[in-house]
């Protein structure tokens, strides 16, 4: 269990985004972060993995304070899918999955056997088999996109946060992903919380809301979100209608 | 990849040997190789068995540490940068090396002390390529920021090199020749002794590196993602800095500022195995720069004729069109 108590996030001393009060997220949850650009969602996602941005309160994981975390032990808690692209080009994408099981190989890294099955595990069900010996550099940002959430899961962590995991996405690749991801949290007990401006998939597929409005954060079951009027005052457009948790474009 | 390091330790063995035979006087490999295993050898006479054990043996040796260590510092620099235009001396080390050698030819005769020794020189440079690296130290410890290090990396080179400007704008021709030909490179004048210094110095790079092989191959995903991996980023940077600097330092010191091999050596490698693993890239880099270094003394040192050229010069001259032709043939390079 990740928990959030009384946390503020920001820069500096500029509080982005704060909550009064405990947040708590519970395993097995798929978990959708929902805001306006600029409202902090990736701040917030910082704050919690690496402590970055978090200017009070603390984050508590499996009732430990977070910071008294060794980054070893850390790393088999958490792991993220960020937006930069900061890795080497020349990497393959089997290679790139290889070092995100650093936290479980020696020294040097060898790898196990156990370490190779889980690999090939997910490349299979992240349908990359084939891009399995192609470069980095060499993926279109989509492709790249999924390899860096295959990453995220062969790290194998309890909880996983993303940002904006499915921009750059094909629409039959954000909803086969999405839905691939959900199963993937009920089944092995995995938390994801990822950052999204795609309100409908959230809505259908999420068990958990995270919005962020005006610098507050609030924490609700789906089902509860769309029945409250938050969607509206988040994304205020006069082109925009919310009903009953469906989104549509009306130009007049 | 076993292919590559069988061809390349047969290349590097080679080209060691081939270092020994040519040179003013051309000794046969068969009296080279007796005279390396310690047998007898009737025909070699006692002023060929000096020639080869007293100046060229150490020559090549030292062309071997040169070459195998600034390849290694350039590919730790440009991955810890992540930018594939690093080099050894992208923190400033040859430079520090180069204004304590300025500060000493030139400077020398304004204090009234008289022309300086070899020996006066080495020493300076050591000073001058400690400096730097304390102080790059210490930044490191302000400067979060891996770029913000590189520029000011940068920034200690100018520095230095203003400095040089200076300095030889008020020296005298035969004070800035001396410098000059310092800053050309020279493989040539290296004992024993000096060569003991430099293979500890070596030896103690290696197993550091040994250390960091892990965090540096995390590293290629971005410091954000190694963070998240466990990998402790200050404690490697801080290990990759010292590496680099105890490599590039000493190598500087005794043989002068060897430009390029640090940069193309590593490009080299990974388009020769291809990978970025630094488990493989490593050793191949060690061994690539090795052998290229030794190609190029053998190339500076002008085979059958009287003359020999600068080895710096030697270096940039194969260096400059390698890389141009990689840029032409493969369009990108990476780090």
């Amino acid at each position: 269990m990740i928990q959030l108590e009384n946390i503020q996030v920001g820069y500096g001393h500029c509080v982005v985004a704060e909550h009064a009060g405990n947040l708590a997220f519970a395993k097995a949850k798929l978990i959708s972060l929902i805001g306006a650009n600029g409202s902090g969602k990736s701040t917030l996602l910082r704050a919690i993995a690496s402590g970055q941005h978090l200017i009070n309160g603390k984050v508590v994981v499996e009732n430990k304070n977070w910071k008294n975390y060794t980054a070893l032990e850390r790393s088999k808690f958490i792991s993220i899918v960020l937006t930069e692209r900061a890795f080497s080009f020349f990497l393959s994408v089997r290679e790139l999955l290889e070092l995100s099981r650093a936290p479980y190989t020696n020294y040097i890294g060898t790898l196990s056997d156990v370490d190779h099955e889980i690999i090939n595990d997910v490349l299979e069900n992240f349908d990359l088999k084939d891009l399995e010996n192609r470069r980095a550099g060499t993926l279109s940002d989509g492709q790249l996109q999924r390899v860096l959430i295959a990453r995220a899961i062969v790290q194998d962590t309890v909880y996983l946060l993303m940002d904006e995991p499915t921009s750059h996405l094909d629409i039959n690749h954000k909803a086969d992903l999405l839905l691939l991801l959900r199963d993937y949290c009920h089944k092995k007990g995995k938390t994801i919380i990822y950052a999204t401006h795609e309100i409908q998939l959230a809505l259908s597929l999420s068990d958990e809301v995270v919005s962020i409005h005006k610098g507050i954060i609030a924490h609700q079951p789906t089902v509860d979100f769309q029945n409250s009027n938050r969607l509206e005052t988040i994304f205020p457009s006069k082109n925009v209608i919310f009903e009953n948790g469906t989104m549509a474009f009306r130009f007049e | 990849m076993k292919k590559q390091f069988i061809i390349l330790s047969n290349l590097l063995l080679v080209f060691f040997i081939a270092d020994i035979c040519l040179g003013t006087v051309y000794i046969e490999p068969q009296q080279v190789v007796d005279a390396l295993l310690g047998r007898e050898n009737p025909e070699t006479s006692t002023t060929l068995r000096y020639i080869i054990t007293d100046l060229r043996l150490p020559r090549a040796v030292m062309a071997v540490f040169t070459g195998a260590g600034l390849a290694v510092a350039g590919l730790l620099m440009q991955t810890l940068f992540r930018n594939p235009l690093a080099g050894p001396f992208v923190l400033g080390i040859s430079s520090g090396g180069g204004l304590g050698v300025a500060l000493v030819i030139m400077g020398a005769t304004a204090l009234g002390i008289g022309t300086i020794s070899s020996f006066g020189i080495i020493t300076a440079s050591v000073i001058g390529s400690l400096a730097v690296l304390l102080l790059i130290i210490l930044m490191s410890l302000r400067i979060k920021d891996t770029m913000g290090l590189l520029i000011v990396g940068l920034m200690v080179g100018s520095l230095s090199s203003a400095v040089v400007g200076i300095l030889s704008y008020f020296s005298s021709s035969e004070e800035l020749q001396r410098y000059v030909f310092w800053s050309l490179g020279s493989l040539g004048s290296i004992n024993w002794d000096d060569l003991l210094i430099i293979g500890l110095l070596f030896i103690l790079a290696m197993l550091l590196l040994l250390w960091i092989i892990k965090p540096l191959n995390a590293m290629l995903l971005g410091e954000s993602y190694a963070f998240s991996l466990g990998i402790n980023i200050k404690k490697a940077r801080w290990i990759i800095i010292i590496i680099t600097s105890i490599l590039a330092g000493s190598i500087t010191a005794f043989a002068g500022p060897i430009a390029f091999i640090g940069l193309a050596v590593p490009h080299l490698a990974r388009l020769i195995l291809p990978t970025v693993n630094h488990k493989i890239l490593i050793p191949t880099t060690l061994l690539l720069g090795a052998t290229l270094l030794l190609f190029c003394d053998l190339v500076s040192q002008l085979p059958f004729s009287n003359y020999s050229l600068p080895i710096n010069a030697v270096t940039s001259l194969l260096g400059a069109p390698l890389i141009i032709w990689l840029i032409l043939r493969k369009r990108n390079l990476h780090f």
